[in-house]
């Protein structure tokens, strides 16, 4: 186990992708929200904490129960034995849901505030746990804040002055953030791609369809990766990345697609007296050729171009 | 008496300074839900950031950013002059925002990371679901026991976390690669 400065608050809340939990930090309440690969944390430090409000919500057992009875009476009312067995299974299921969440106690909604924010909890979500949870919170805020009486808070806070006022047209050193390489990536696969598709199309169908999908699959990953990386980007940058993207959607329908499906087809349909369709040779036109490969090269040198400019001009 | 400041969890509209007490049993006046309110000196507190102070004299040192500004202190990482301005607090530590930036980055400070992948669960996940469609084990299997190497001292949660995941990722994966074994030369002696 890794030495870890943190004490459990909460059990995990979980929901479909993944579960919100707790911790007690040294300084700070630590929130982890986790989508089971990955945990993203928030911290709210003792000294930034304003208020903890819980406000008790509905009981979602109705549904479960509603559900369990419409398939209890289903099970007894079909005829097939298997019909029978599914719904009784489905109902005992949401039997089962519907007691634990009874037994779990009422839910609730837990805001944690601050100057700056009103943040929810998920995982403070009944209201057994959000008991716990300010009876342990509590007293540790207020060994780093004082306490004082609610009047008292209430009168002081009227007293202070809610929005600062302080002009100041200083701003903080700007953070330059380096732009990434995925584009590049992207490029020159396609560049690379060029050759391959030639390639393929140029030899047999067994090289074909192994090449061909692998293909069409890259592009379409680092593809998107490199739509999602581009807020950094130009514009122009950007406009040639949703091009690129744009034709790599196409191309295995209308592009290089127009060149390998319909000689597929054909030689599948009426393959040659004596031959394995499997090794013969594509058929693609010139045109459709042409096509495929050219525009995975016409990108790949207009982006590499747009790219080396952009990092030109930023200075890197 | 009734201040904007605390609100209702459930309607969202401000709770009445009677409620604030922590008490048991008490019920928003607009929803009726019963709420449970703490409110902690923090509310009543104002915090202002300090301004920097404009630099008087020219023998006196300026912020490395703002030359305008006089330095208050210096980053503790790369030594530059900060007004108050650039000046981050982080961990008893004091930061200029591009030492910051470089801390985040590079993961340096614990307090900072707002999030990390759990490789274990990743390794783990690659064992388990790719066997439900069987073929992709050929590939995934052995990937799975490289992940578990790579990443066998990579930092894991900042929570208390065993290494339970890997060992049992790492016992599938074997498993995977065994019952390979298995199939391929079971297929070598069918056609022989």
């Amino acid at each position: 186990m890794n030495g870890s400065s943190y004490l459990r608050l909460s059990p995990k809340s979980r929901t479909w992708t993944g579960f919100s939990q707790a911790w007690l930090g040294s300084d700070h309440l630590l929130i982890v929200n986790s989508n089971r690969l990955v945990e993203h944390y928030q911290r709210f430090a003792f000294a930034d904490i304003q208020a903890i409000v819980v406000a008790e919500g509905g009981r979602r057992a109705v549904w479960p129960s509603a559900v369990a009875l419409v398939c209890f009476a289903l099970s007894t009312w079909v005829q097939i034995t298997f019909g029978k067995g599914f719904f009784a299974v489905i109902g005992l299921a949401a039997l089962v849901f519907a007691i634990v969440d009874i037994a779990r106690g009422p839910r609730c909604r837990c805001i944690l505030q601050t100057a700056v924010s009103g943040e929810r909890l998920y995982a403070i979500s009944r209201m057994r746990t959000a008991r716990s949870f300010l009876t342990t919170i509590s007293p540790v805020i207020e060994a780093v804040q004082g306490s004082a009486p609610a009047e008292d808070l209430a009168a002081q806070r009227a007293m202070t002055p809610q929005i600062a006022t302080a002009e100041s047209t200083a701003r903080p050193p700007a953070i330059e953030r380096p732009l990434g390489y995925t584009p590049e990536i992207l490029f020159g696969l396609l560049m690379l791609d060029s050759v391959l598709v030639f390639v393929a199309l140029q030899s047999t169908f067994s090289v074909a369809f192994g090449l061909l999908p692998t293909m069409y699959f890259a592009e379409f990953l680092i593809g998107i990766l490199a739509l999602v990386q581009s807020r950094t980007r130009s514009a122009t940058s950007v406009a040639v990345l949703i091009a690129a993207f744009l034709c790599i959607l196409i191309d295995p329908f209308a592009l290089s697609g127009a060149a390998a499906w319909p000689s597929v087809v054909a030689v599948f349909r009426q393959p040659a007296a004596g031959t394995d369709p499997w090794n013969t040779r594509m058929a693609a036109s010139g045109t459709a050729m042409l096509l495929a490969v050219g525009w995975r090269a016409t990108m790949a040198i207009t982006g590499l171009a747009v790219c080396h400019f952009e990092r030109t001009a930023k200075g890197e | 008496m009734t201040l904007e400041g605390i609100l209702c969890s459930a309607c969202l509209r401000p709770l009445p300074v009677e409620l604030w007490s922590g008490a048991e049993g008490q019920r928003c006046p607009f929803c009726q839900a019963p709420v449970l309110v703490k409110v902690f000196p923090a509310f009543a507190q104002f915090k202002s950031g300090s301004l920097p102070q404009p630099l008087m004299a020219d023998v006196e040192a300026s912020c490395f950013y703002h030359a305008q500004n006089r330095a208050a202190t210096p980053c503790d990482e790369c030594g530059r002059f900060l007004c108050s301005l650039c000046t981050l607090e982080i961990s008893g530590k004091s930061l200029c925002p591009v030492c910051f930036e470089t801390n985040r980055r590079g993961r340096k400070i614990q307090d900072l990371e707002s999030s990390r992948t759990m490789h274990d669960s990743v390794a783990l996940a690659l064992a388990i679901f790719p066997a439900f469609i069987f073929w992709p084990i050929l590939v995934t299997a052995p990937l799975t026991l490289f992940w578990i190497f790579r990443h066998w001292n990579s930092p894991r949660s900042i929570l208390p976390r065993t290494r339970v995941r890997y060992y049992f990722a790492g016992l599938i994966a074997l498993s995977q690669i065994v019952l390979i074994a298995v199939v391929i030369v079971a297929i070598f002696m069918v056609r022989r």
